[in-house]
């Protein structure tokens, strides 16, 4: 799984993140990581200048992430046209 | 902050396109700037930008890549989320990259976009809220015009 690594370096470390860099972002490389920003593009800056252009995590640092909605792709309601 | 307006053309038969297909907007899509900069200043090729279309879906709270899209562009992942789907929650991965909105001469910058299977839907990507609530979008029916300002 792509980021596998990475999550888990994120879930072992959320709690004590959350007491004091609670809404910032987080960039992760394996067990790397670059730091916490204020905007999930500083910390991708800060990932691709660490690490390049190779798969690496941003993550805020929240303890449980909304769930993402597109309903009308995943019930299938889009008509764009053709 | 610009207003940019779009009026698009009559479908052939007459009718309104934001009537007939939505807010449908023709788009390139692209390796996000900072990605571009990495692989310039590594003197690594930078993909070239793939056209098609955009839906604009304020239903959405994440914005879109089709999937294949993301493997053309190389676009490498940089998280996961879970995106509620009608046979339950499922996991799909983040992208960074960006949007071009080519009647508004717009560039919309998406460091964790979601791919998704936008095959044999007419379009390569969608824009959710998660960009749109940074600017102002206006639809104006009865003038069949879509109003931007960011």
């Amino acid at each position: 799984m792509a980021l596998e690594a990475e999550i888990k370096v994120f879930n072992e470390n959320i709690e004590e993140w959350l007491k004091h860099h609670s809404g910032k972002f987080v960039a992760i490389h394996r067990s790397d990581i670059s730091g916490f920003f204020d905007d999930a593009e500083a910390a991708l800056v800060s990932g691709l200048e660490n690490w390049g252009n190779v798969p690496f995590l941003i993550r805020r640092v929240i303890r449980e992430e909304p769930i993402a909605q597109i309903p009308a792709l995943f019930l299938g309601l889009i008509h764009a046209g053709a | 902050m610009p207003v940019l307006n779009w009026h698009p053309p009559l479908l052939p038969g007459g009718q309104q396109v934001l009537a007939e297909r939505g807010p449908r907007v023709p788009v390139q899509v692209s390796v996000h700037p900072k990605v571009q900069e990495t692989l310039t200043s590594t003197g690594q090729a930078v993909p070239s930008s793939i056209g098609g279309f955009a839906l604009i879906d304020t239903g959405a709270t994440i914005t879109s890549i089709d999937q294949n899209a993301a493997l053309r562009l190389g676009l490498q992942v940089v998280g996961q989320r879970t995106v509620g789907t009608a046979a339950g929650p499922s996991e799909r991965f983040l992208y960074p990259f960006s949007v071009r909105l080519l009647p508004f001469g717009l560039d919309l910058h998406c460091v964790s976009g979601m791919g998704v299977d936008l095959s044999g839907q007419n379009i390569i990507a969608l824009i959710g809220m998660d960009l749109l609530h940074q600017g102002v979008l206006t639809i104006n029916g009865p003038m069949g015009a879509l109003t931007l300002s960011f």
